[in-house]
């Protein structure tokens, strides 16, 4: 009798534990280009390539003239009506230098482009980092924590430097294990850079 | 009350709760801020690591069909493929199946209705089919309504009206939980009374209520597809690929009502005589339409 109800409470355990499912949406790639100057990281650009169905809406949603290439308005149209709200959920996108997070509150240079028949973000996280003593390791991770969106580093060129002469860096990409997120069914991917001068 | 019960319910009660979170799951590039509490609970609630790496490996694979579709999309706009139209349609329904599996698709009210059912299995497809179509119509009507009769931006538009939509719902629903319940208690006849169930192959109007009332939310997988399908000007396809996909639910969601009868007959062949098996299918009623109205609730709570 128990082991029958045990059964019927599993069963029901099931499905609503389906209900926390990873699921997403949208799916990113995304690459990050680390700018230097000569006293450290000035910050990180982020580029977002959206998958086809997603951009196929946002284009739909903010391209008026379907010449196949954003204005200047329609750009702002989009930040503000398709990007300004990721304040909220942290433009998707975790940094920490030496084990300690690196807060910041807005980005800039925010921009939007056509790629083919796919849908572009970029932006810039300010964000200054001093390498004048020893080796830091700094990480970028790049998720959504409501799984929304799924997001994944490019398989080509996910990592590039600029105004990186005079710094050793040496990159790699991981799926985080110790944070998972979305009730522990996502691993993040990050980038981990280890700089030194 | 033995305390084996109480910790059931209690533990019943804390998944609900994670469920009211999941409830109000939106879209990020519109939505508000993720609440501090939701976050605590998920870093306590984690799925074990055998889990995980299946779950990881689905989300690869769900990045790679959406990919697929895409790629398939295009070549029908071209017609570069012959073979793309059934190789999509294929897709399409699989991705209903998966896409079944995860939040919002009705399974938990399909648990708690067929507690409340007599066996007949043929009812549990019925209801899996009313869900599943109904959600898929459901997205047809609202992407070909936003995109040509109101013209105007569709992502704030669309996730306006889910909310809405969602409210209505749940309170149909929180409604119907409570009719069912007052009705299983004796205390109001009903239009599903534990007599009328034994007839079989009757459906009854909470049947299709409860369905329906679950249904009308439509499914945002379905309607990114269709979307999809508008801008690469092969509707007409896309709304066979909708169908589709519905089958794909379908079989997910019938399934899952046809497991709870299945649970529920083995549970009752387990008790001996008579009474006991008459006592266990009244409190089944009982537990099921009280269930119906908390997922009505909580779906109501997070979406207010």
């Amino acid at each position: 009798m128990f082991r029958a109800s045990g059964y019927l409470i599993f069963l029901f355990l099931l499905c609503c534990s389906s209900l926390l499912y990873a699921h997403p949406h949208v799916f990113i790639d995304t690459t990050v280009t680390v700018r230097f100057d000569d006293k450290g990281i000035v910050g990180f650009q982020i580029t977002w390539l959206f998958d086809e169905m997603f951009s196929s809406m946002i284009i739909g949603d903010f391209e008026e003239n379907r010449d196949g290439t954003f204005s200047k308005r329609e750009i702002e149209n989009i930040r503000e009506g398709a990007f300004s709200n990721l304040k909220n959920f942290h433009y998707f996108t975790y940094i920490s230098v030496n084990g300690k997070d690196c807060s910041f509150l807005s980005v800039t240079e925010f921009t939007a482009a056509i790629h083919g028949e796919r849908l572009i973000y970029q932006f810039f996280i300010p964000c200054r980092i001093s390498l004048e003593e020893g080796e830091k390791t700094v990480k970028v991770a790049a998720y959504d924590e409501t799984f929304y969106c799924d997001i994944a580093f490019a398989d080509n060129d996910p990592v590039s430097l600029q105004n990186s002469e005079g710094y050793t860096v040496r990159y790699e990409i991981v799926q985080n294990k110790k944070n998972p997120i979305y009730y522990g069914q996502v691993f993040p991917f990050e980038t981990r850079l280890y700089i030194r001068k | 009350m033995t305390r084996r019960t109480i910790v059931i319910i209690i533990g019943i009660f804390f998944i609900f709760s994670l469920a009211a979170f999941n409830a109000s799951a939106q879209n990020p590039f519109i939505s508000e801020k993720g609440k501090e509490n939701e976050k605590k609970v998920e870093r306590v609630f984690q799925f074990p690591p055998f889990v995980q790496r299946v779950i990881t490996k689905i989300s690869s694979v769900q990045r790679d069909l959406n990919r697929r579709m895409s790629k398939l999309g295009r070549e029908i706009r071209e017609g570069t493929n012959r073979w793309a139209y059934i190789l999509l349609a294929l897709i399409a329904f699989f991705y209903g199946l998966i896409h079944a599996i995860g939040p919002g698709h009705g399974k938990a009210i399909t648990f708690s209705y067929f507690l409340t059912e007599d066996r007949a299995f043929l009812k549990g497809v019925m209801f899996g089919v009313l869900i599943a179509f109904t959600q898929v119509i459901m997205a047809l009507v609202v992407v070909l309504t936003i995109y040509f009769a109101l013209q105007r931006a569709f992502l704030a538009s669309f996730e306006s009206f889910s909310r809405l939509i969602k409210l209505v719902s749940a309170g149909l629903i929180v409604g119907l939980g409570i009719w069912l319940l007052l009705n299983s208690l004796g205390y109001i006849p009903g239009f599903h009374s534990h007599h009328d169930s034994k007839k079989k192959g009757t459906v009854s109007l909470s049947f299709l209520a409860v369905a329906i009332s679950i249904g009308i939310i439509p499914c945002p997988g379905a309607v990114i597809l269709i979307l999809f399908t508008i801008n690469l000007g092969i509707l007409k396809f896309g709304v066979w690929l909708a169908l589709t996909m519905a089958l794909g639910m379908m079989i997910t969601i019938s399934a899952v009502g046809i497991l709870t009868l299945v649970a529920k007959d083995i549970l009752s062949k387990t008790l001996k005589g008579k009474h006991l098996s008459g006592l266990f299918q009244q409190w089944a009623q009982r537990a099921g339409s009280f269930l119906i109205m908390i997922v009505g609730i909580f779906i109501l709570l997070g979406n207010l």
